[in-house]
This record gives structure tokens, C-alpha cells and sequence, in this order.
């Protein structure tokens, strides 16, 4: 069997009204065919629930622990097989023309993609920080990373920047002398915003409501205890993420 | 037709079978409703990509619930449920052969069957897994009230089991009610035959992607331990 | 056929009244419904667009809230305080956003101008599934119904975005949200049936002769977004409704608590949101393709390099929703996807040179849809440059949810794709009504927009860095003079659209006639009648020559002295 090259558009019979004398290609599937793909299809869903109650009887009866992923292969391979039989045979795609079966894969392409970035994202959670930082155990009763300097342990679990900082308290011997060491490195810190940078700071500006310009917030006096309202309910608002 | 042919027995409705205007043949519509209704089995496909992925994540996060949760479902009956699915597919591609081969009353007896295994498949999940399972507590999230649940995150499994099976249920139901519209086509119109059928095809595409996405979900829901 | 022009043509009436809106209601004809589109489009557009003006307004003086008695206070005064004020300025946004990201940026061009000229340009009739066009139209508006419903039931708070745990727990009264979700939901639906349409149409019923590469670009930029409508959509709609059900019968799935994981919501969403701007962006691009070849009267540079390229962004755009999740999602995940972010700047940057070179030694028409596609390329290149640093991932994390992300994405989105889509519709408008519209008008309303548009979203960029996050209602008094400024400008820019209303409304009325072939172009809709008749062309169009080989072929209905072929070069070389 063998489609016309053109079957959509026959420039002398371009309404294709004798197109039907060659059966347009159209494929029909045998009924032994058909039969046939019905009976692998049913013997291999027989095979699959007795593949996964086997394991469980060899992990009662016989003590033979089969792993996980064994379970997990076989039961899926055995899916792929009679999916592909119903899509090949049943769906006709081994007939039809490759735009379908394009279209088709593109589709298990596209969710292919989605299921594997997503449980990368959600299955690597945490794993580039207990590499930086130590293994995060519930409950707080840290094992984690051993670092010690001079011989003297540090505080496990804690972030690199916390780690360090302790490193030199323990060197220079106070916090106190810590603080003005790190005054000469830090350097004059500004709190307050300016016109060019915008800095973070907790509670409500000072001074955000008394500040009086020509010719703005003239009803200053008004709306005071709106404003008032308004810097509680603003130091209230929890970030938007 | 002229008075010439007023003796003859009248043409089935699919001898000459009308195309729609902007397609030069009759060829060419049927060729174009297939990848339509490929490119809509891609979206179906799709959807359910979503909930298999939802399905994959949660395993992946809590693998004894999931592993204690398809304790609870009885491979017997998903075994029950994928043979009748199987078969409705089998009695779906005959009804392609039989529109094909102008066999049409075995095209409507096996319209019916499809039917009629889409209708065991539904009942037999509704009234032999669901209402038992609800009525025990065994419900998702919120609803969860099952006393004897042997890990921390069973209701999250349920949640999976119910909105996967239960989505897919729905596309069974209106998988039902496209052959029912086709069986009426066939039977009250009579409008399919070897030179028209590409209702049948259509519909019958449909309904093995229903079937195919049950053969993926019965192992990952009542298999996989 | 005669030349009486509106002979037969799609916009005859065929009776009286109601005979003519059921004509329009049960419409078959693509260009109608293309029409059609095209008005509830513009129409939505403009809900959207008050709803940003709104926001504008509440965010030119932090402190001067919606309901504190003044003009703007008595349209919105809901309630007392702050936290009430708070309330209304979050359903305002998610309004703006959810509109019009859902119901106009992308219907916009596939739906209105796609569905008009994708068959014509072809060759075709009619779309491949003609009745699925208007069920998708009718879906449209439905989806837009629930939405509408929503807004005008009080709206919503959870920004257009509906991250869990804001979509599903808040908001006691929960009707709203529900609708607003089924209707993105059901609007799905219609990009799903659009798209589908359109690959059939592109494969099956391109006229003989029509090769792949004898399409137009817009062809290209439309098949291209209508694969990702299909494989990208259906995910939001599973997405949809599972956020349904978790919030009407809190199943759990994306509720910590009950073992449940938002981030896994946020994956869901983006997988269709980010593909989605390229839905947006694509058919933008194609008529990028189409405006700066035909008013440049050239031969496409690299028309190819362009096709390959939209099918490129395809596929590029499913490997990149991660990022938008930078801050919410593992670290190793974050890492991959700022690397694939990258890549899909390759396919846009070859499309972007590629049209620059198409203009170098063309024959520039000043008018309104030459400066359209400039202004898109200034101003699509602003924003997917300020995509750079939001996609590398140290400095997104200084960014994210800052006014900086809120620029970048207007200056793609609106810099964009709504630029070219008023270009688009200018450029086709003699063509799709049979009038033509006021070139000196035109152009001052895309003068009005161009600056308008700058002056609101080019100061947002520096508030973002310095730290002015979105979403927020007020703000420090640092960034007061920046949101005025802003604020002037989206004045500028209504002013720009109305201008744009004025003219098209006056081209209606009393517009000149059009003729078939006002811009010498030489694709196939440029062959027929302006309005098109019912069948579209009389007999099956014969392929002569591709759509933009200008130097050897004289446009259509045009006199050969307004575009003159290019004198042969010395020693026969080909152009």
C-alpha cells in the first residue's frame, strides 16, 4: 500500500471527485492485526500485575529484596510497549503520514522537559547549601561540617560569612575588638537613603510625614492620623514574592 | 439526482460525500482533520503532563506515602479496569475497519460495545473504588479521615490518586458521549462509509488517547510499590 | 470582477438590522471573525488600559491613598484606612495584568490580524476548521465574561500571576477568585483552538505553487506561536484547575501544611507563562517582517536565518520558565535555567540584524507603520537587553519583584508586541476596511505613544534598581519625583491611543477609499480588492514570485512609476 504522492490537490480534479477510485490511501487493518495487537496487548497487562505481585512475593515468601527501581523499570518499559502498540496499531500512526507522528513526539518532548526541570528544581533542593554550609538535619542537633581553627571547633551549621566572623573573634579574642577592627574595614556607613541610593531599613521612615515642601502636602494637619494609620499598616505589609 | 434515477435504490449519504468549501477534496479534509485532531491529542496529552508530573514530584518528595497508598488500591480491579479499556479500543479500531468495509451494522454494534466498555470502566471505578475508599476517609487533603493511615503524607497521595483518576474519568465520560453522537450519525443519518468516516476517526482517535493515557497511569498508581 | 469595490465584499450588509448581526454572529468568513476579534481586543485593551491609569495615578503620591476624598478617592472608596486602600490597589493590578496578558496580548495579533490574512497570504479560502474559528471567538468572549464578572464582583488580589498560598486562602469572598481563574481557564481554551487552526491551514491549504519558503515571514511568525499555543496552553490549564480544586476543596497540593509545595504551583504556571510571551512576541515580529520589507520596498535580508529563528524561539522558549522562579526555587535549578535564559537571546538578536539590514539602502516610506516598526525596534531592543540582567541569576536577585522587572516586561510587552500590533493594524487597516486613515494623524499618535510610552516605563528601570518593588501601593519619598514622572508619561501615552481612536473612528466615517495596494506590497493579500470579497480571491491564486522580491517584480494594482524596478546591474548579475 502506498499513498499517492499528492492526495490533497490533483490539478485535473482539483475537486478530487475521482479521488476515491484509489482508495484516497487509506489503509485497513486486518482483523488478524487488529486481534493480534489486542492479545500482546492484554498478555502484557496479565505480565505487568504479575511482574509487580512476583516482587512482592519474593520479598515475603523467598526474603529476596528486589530494589526499587527494578520495580519502577519493568512496570513502565511494559507501559511504553503498550502504548506504543495502541499509538502504532489502534491510532494507525505506522500507516499515516510522519507529520502526526512528529506532531505526537513533540508533545512527549515538551513534557519530557517540564517533568525533568521540575524535579530537578524540586529533588535538588538544599543541595548546594548543605555543600556550603553543612548537612541540615531537623531538630537543630547539628552534625555537619567540622571546621576548626588552632584546634578550636566552631560552630557547625552556620553560613560561611558567620563562620568566618567567628574565626577572627576567636583570633582577636572579644567581640569588642572585633567591632572596631571592622569599623576601619567597612568604612563610614551611611543609614539614611539619599537621592541616589536607596537603602533598607526596618520600620516607617522618620520623618516621612512631618517633612513639609512648598507647595505639597499642604493638608498635612488633615491627614495626620491617616498617615499614622498608614505607617502601621505599611510596616505591617509582609514583601509580595 | 433526475428523474432517470428516481428508480433506483436512493445513495447512501457517504457515496458522494460532501467537503467543506475551502478544502479542494474530500482527500485533503481528512487529511486535515487528522492532524487537527492530532494536534488536540498533543493538548490532551498535555493536560495530563501535568498531573503525571504532579504524581513524579510527590513521589520523588514522599515515597513511603505514595508506596503505602497504592497498598490500599486493589490491583485486581485496575487490572479489571485496563482490560476493559483495552478492549474498547480494540472494539473502537474494528469500528474503523467496519465504517471502511461498509459493514454497517457491525460499525454500530461496535459503536455500542465501546460505549458500553466505557460505561464497565466508569462504574467499576466509581462504585467498586471510590465510594468504598470515600466512605472509609480515605479522601484527599482537606477530607482526609482514614484513623489507620500508616505514613505522615497519605492525603497527599489521595489528592494525586483523585485528581488523576479523576480527570481522566471525565475525558472517559465525554469520550462516551462523542461515540454516542457518532452512533447517532450512523444510525439515524447513516453518513459513514468507506468514502466518509472521518467522524469515526476522529472520535476514535480520541478515545485511544483515553485509553492510552490509562495504560500509563494504572502502573504508576497500582503497580509501582 | 468589477470594479465596484464593495461588490460582494465581506463587509456588504446582506440584509436589514438583525438580519446583519446574526450574519455577524453565526460568521464562518475568517476576516469577520478576524473583525470580530479585533474589536473586543481593542475593547478589552482600553478596560486594561484604564485600570493602568488608575495605577498610575494612585502611585503619583504614596500618600495619598484611594479613598481619602478626592476625585480618584470617590471612584474607588470602598472602604476606610489603609489596609482597605491596600486591598483595591492589588485588584487593580491583577485586573490590568490578568487582562491584559490573557484577554489582549495574546489574542492580539493571531487572533485579529492572524485570522485575517494567514489564509489570504497562503492562498487559502478559509482557515482548515472554519466553525472551530468562531467557537474559539465565542470562547473568548466567555472567558472574558467570567473575568469581567470577577472584576465587577470587587476583583481580585492575588496579581495575575494567582501564586499559591495568596490565590487559594485569601480572599474570604472566594467567588471572585474562582471566576477569574476559570476564566483564564476557559480562554485557554481559544488560544488552544486558534493555534490548531492555523498549523492545519499553513500545512494543508496552502495554494499550489506555495512552497515553505515562498510564504511571508508573518506566516512563519505565526505558525511558529501557534505551536506553542498548542503544547504550552494545555499546561495552564491543568494548572487552572488544579488550583481550582485546591481552593474549593483544599486537596493539599500546593499547601505546605498539608505536604503540599507552592513552589510546585509556581513551576506549573510558568511553564505556560513563559512560553507565553513568546506567543505574544512571534506574530509581533512577523509583522515586523511584513512593515519594514514592504515600506522599505526590499528584499528581506536573511529570509531564511529569519524563518529558522521563529521556529528557533519555539523551542528555546520551553527550556527558560525557571527563571522566574530565581528566588523561589533550588539553587542548582536556578543555575540551569539562567544558563538556558540566555540562549534564547540568539534567535531574537539574528531576527533583530536581519531587519536592520533589510532597511540599509531601502527605499524608506515615512508613515505610520514605518515608524511603528522602528519605534519596535528601539524599544524591543531596550527590553531584551534589560532581560539580560534580570536572566543572570546574581543580579537577579537583586531585581526580582522590583520596578526594574516591571519595565523590562512593558518594554518587551508593550515596546513589543503591542507596538507592532497597532503597526500591524495601520499597515492593513486600508486593506481589512477599505479605507484608508490619516497618515498625519497616524503618525502623531505614534509620536504620542513612542514618548509617552518611554517616559512612563524608561524612569521605572531606575526605580527598580534602587529598590522600588512592584506591587506596592506606596512607596519612600525618595522615589516620588521618578513615579510622577512616570505618571505624566502614561498621560502622554492615553493621549497617543486616543489620537489613534480618533483616526481610525474618522477613517471609518469618512476615510478615503482604499485602494487594493496602497504600500506596493507583494504578498497575496495585496492582489485583492480592498475590503476583500466573501471567497477571498476569485480564482486559486497562481504563484509568481515570492513575497518580497521588490526588485524584480512591479506590485500589484500599483503604477510601475511609484515603484520603480531597480535598473538592471552591469554584466547581469543578479540583485
Amino acid at each position: 500500500m502506498t499513498e499517492q504522492t499528492n492526495t490533497a490537490f490533483d490539478s485535473m480534479d482539483p475537486h478530487g471527485f475521482h479521488a476515491h477510485d484509489a482508495h484516497e490511501g487509506h489503509h485497513v487493518v486486518s482483523l488478524r492485526m487488529l486481534v493480534g495487537v489486542l492479545t500482546v496487548l492484554l498478555a502484557f497487562t496479565v505480565l505487568t500485575v504479575a511482574a509487580s505481585r512476583a516482587e512482592v512475593w519474593f520479598g515475603e515468601a523467598m526474603g529476596i529484596v528486589i530494589p526499587q527501581w527494578v520495580n519502577v523499570a519493568v512496570a513502565m518499559s511494559i507501559a511504553v510497549v503498550k502504548g506504543t502498540l495502541v499509538l502504532m496499531f489502534f491510532m494507525q500512526l505506522y500507516y499515516d503520514k510522519p507529520l502526526n507522528t512528529i506532531i505526537f513526539s513533540s508533545c512527549l518532548f515538551a513534557f519530557a522537559l517540564f517533568l525533568g526541570l521540575t524535579a530537578l528544581d524540586l529533588g535538588s533542593r538544599g543541595s548546594i547549601y548543605s555543600w556550603k554550609s553543612g548537612e541540615i538535619i531537623a531538630g537543630g542537633n547539628s552534625v555537619g561540617l567540622v571546621r576548626s581553627v588552632d584546634g578550636i571547633a566552631m560552630s557547625q551549621n552556620v553560613p560561611i560569612q558567620v563562620w568566618a566572623k567567628e574565626v577572627e573573634i576567636n583570633e582577636l579574642g572579644s567581640v569588642e575588638a572585633f567591632e572596631i577592627e571592622a569599623a576601619h574595614h567597612r568604612g563610614h556607613v551611611d543609614t539614611a537613603s539619599t537621592a541616589d541610593v536607596s537603602r533598607p531599613r526596618a520600620g516607617a521612615t522618620p520623618g516621612l510625614f512631618d517633612a513639609t515642601e512648598p507647595g505639597s502636602h499642604e493638608d498635612d494637619a488633615e491627614h495626620g492620623d491617616e498617615a499614622e494609620q498608614g505607617e502601621e499598616e505599611h510596616a505591617d505589609d509582609t514583601s509580595d514574592h | 439526482m433526475t428523474t432517470i434515477d428516481a428508480g433506483k435504490a436512493k445513495e447512501p449519504a457517504w457515496e458522494h460525500p460532501p467537503h467543506a468549501e475551502h478544502f479542494r477534496s474530500h482527500a485533503e479534509e481528512f487529511d486535515a482533520c487528522k492532524i487537527g485532531m492530532w494536534l488536540f491529542l498533543t493538548t490532551e496529552v498535555l493536560l495530563f503532563s501535568g498531573l503525571f508530573c504532579m504524581y513524579a514530584i510527590f513521589r520523588m518528595m514522599y515515597p513511603e506515602a505514595f508506596a503505602a497508598g497504592s497498598h490500599h488500591l486493589n490491583s485486581t480491579l485496575g487490572m479489571v479496569n485496563t482490560i476493559v479499556l483495552l478492549l474498547s479500543s480494540f472494539t473502537m479500531a474494528m469500528c474503523i475497519r467496519c465504517a471502511q468495509l461498509n459493514k454497517q451494522g457491525w460499525l454500530k454494534i461496535n459503536l455500542l460495545l465501546t460505549v458500553a466498555f466505557g460505561g464497565i470502566f466508569l462504574f467499576v471505578k466509581i462504585v467498586f473504588e471510590y465510594m468504598p475508599k470515600w466512605a472509609l476517609g480515605k479522601r484527599p487533603g482537606y477530607l482526609f479521615e482514614y484513623p489507620y493511615a500508616e505514613t505522615n503524607h497519605e492525603q497527599i497521595w489521595w489528592s494525586v490518586y483523585y485528581c488523576a483518576t479523576g480527570v481522566h474519568g471525565f475525558h472517559v465520560l465525554v469520550g462516551m458521549i462523542l461515540i454516542l453522537w457518532v452512533f447517532w450519525g450512523a444510525s439515524v443519518k447513516k453518513k459513514y462509509g468507506p468514502k466518509h468516516y472521518t467522524g469515526v476517526e476522529i472520535v476514535g482517535l480520541y478515545w485511544h488517547l483515553v485509553d492510552l493515557i490509562w495504560i500509563f497511569l494504572f502502573p504508576l498508581l497500582y503497580l509501582i510499590h | 470582477m468589477s470594479d465596484h469595490a464593495h461588490q460582494g465584499s465581506y463587509l456588504t450588509p446582506s440584509g436589514g438590522f438583525w438580519s446583519v448581526i446574526w450574519d455577524w454572529a453565526t460568521t464562518i468568513d475568517h476576516k469577520k471573525i478576524g473583525v470580530m476579534y479585533l474589536f473586543t481586543i481593542l475593547f478589552m485593551f482600553f478596560l486594561g488600559g484604564m485600570a493602568a491609569i488608575a495605577i498610575r495615578l494612585e502611585l503619583a503620591d504614596p500618600v495619598r491613598v484611594l479613598s481619602d476624598g478626592t476625585v480618584t478617592g470617590q471612584l474607588f472608596a470602598f472602604g476606610d484606612g489603609v489596609g482597605a486602600n491596600n486591598t483595591i490597589y492589588n485588584r487593580i493590578f491583577t485586573l490590568h495584568g490578568a487582562i491584559m496578558v490573557f484577554m489582549v496580548i495574546i489574542p492580539s495579533v493571531p487572533a485579529s490580524l492572524g485570522n485575517f490574512f494567514l489564509p489570504i497570504m497562503v492562498g487559502a479560502k478559509d482557515v482548515a476548521f472554519p466553525r472551530l474559528n468562531l467557537l474559539s471567538w465565542y470562547i473568548y468572549v466567555g472567558g472574558s465574561i467570567f473575568a469581567v464578572l470577577s472584576i465587577v464582583g470587587g476583583g481580585v488580589e492575588t496579581g495575575w500571576t494567582f501564586y499559591t498560598p495568596y490565590s487559594t486562602t485569601t480572599d474570604p469572598n472566594h467567588w471572585q477568585v474562582v471566576f477569574m481563574i476559570m476564566a483564564v481557564f476557559v480562554l485557554g481554551f481559544s488560544s488552544i483552538l486558534t493555534g490548531l487552526n492555523f498549523i492545519v491551514t499553513v500545512h494543508k491549504l496552502r495554494a499550489p505553487g506555495m512552497g515553505w519558503f515562498d510564504m511571508p515571514l508573518f506566516v512563519w511568525a505565526i505558525y511558529s506561536s501557534a505551536i506553542i499555543q498548542v503544547l504550552a496552553t494545555p499546561v495552564i490549564g491543568i494548572t487552572t484547575l488544579l488550583l481550582i480544586f485546591e481552593r474549593l476543596f483544599h486537596v493539599g497540593i500546593f499547601d505546605p501544611s498539608m505536604g503540599g509545595d507552592p513552589v510546585l504551583f509556581q513551576h506549573f504556571f510558568w511553564f505556560y507563562s513563559h512560553p507565553v510571551v513568546y506567543i505574544m512576541i512571534l506574530p509581533g515580529m512577523g509583522i515586523i517582517s511584513e512593515l519594514i520589507a514592504v515600506h522599505s520596498h526590499k528584499q528581506i535580508f536573511g529570509y531564511r536565518a529569519i524563518a529558522f529563528a521563529s521556529l528557533g524561539i519555539t523551542a528555546v522558549s520551553f527550556l527558560v520558565w525557571g527563571h522566574h522562579l530565581f528566588t523561589s526555587e533550588g539553587e542548582l535549578a536556578a543555575a540551569v535555567f539562567s544558563a538556558l535564559t540566555f540562549l534564547v537571546a540568539i534567535p531574537t538578536a539574528i531576527k533583530m540584524f536581519n531587519w536592520i539590514a533589510t532597511l540599509y539602502k531601502g527605499s524608506i516610506a515615512i508613515n505610520t507603520p514605518m515608524l511603528y516598526a522602528l519605534a519596535f525596534l528601539f524599544l524591543f531592543s531596550i527590553g531584551g537587553l534589560t532581560g539580560l540582567p534580570l536572566g543572570a541569576l546574581a543580579t537577579d536577585l537583586h531585581l526580582h519583584d522590583s520596578y526594574f522587572v516591571v519595565a523590562h516586561f512593558h518594554y518587551v510587552m508593550m515596546g513589543g508586541a503591542i507596538i507592532a500590533f497597532i503597526g500591524g493594524i495601520h499597515h492593513w487597516w486600508p486593506k481589512m476596511f477599505g479605507r484608508m486613515y490619516n497618515e498625519t494623524g497616524g503618525m502623531i499618535g505614534c509620536a504620542l505613544v513612542f514618548i509617552g510610552f518611554n517616559v512612563t516605563f524608561f524612569t521605572q528601570f531606575f526605580l527598580g534598581v534602587r529598590g522600588m518593588p512592584r506591587r506596592y501601593a506606596t512607596y519612600v519619598d525618595e522615589f516620588q519625583m521618578l513615579h510622577d514622572i512616570s505618571t505624566v508619561g502614561s498621560w502622554i501615552l492615553l493621549a497617543g491611543f486616543l489620537v489613534h481612536l480618533a483616526v481610525f473612528v474618522h477613517s471609518l466615517v469618512a476615510g478615503k477609499k482604499a485602494p487594493p495596494n496602497p504600500w506596493g506590497g507583494l504578498s497575496l493579500e495585496w492582489e485583492i480588492e480592498s475590503p476583500p470579497t466573501t471567497h477571498n480571491f476569485h480564482h486559486e491564486p497562481i504563484i509568481k514570485h515570492g513575497p518580497y522580491d521588490f526588485e524584480d517584480n512591479v506590485p500589484p494594482h500599483c503604477d510601475p512609476e511609484d515603484f520603480p524596478l531597480p535598473p538592471p546591474i552591469e554584466g547581469g548579475a543578479s540583485h
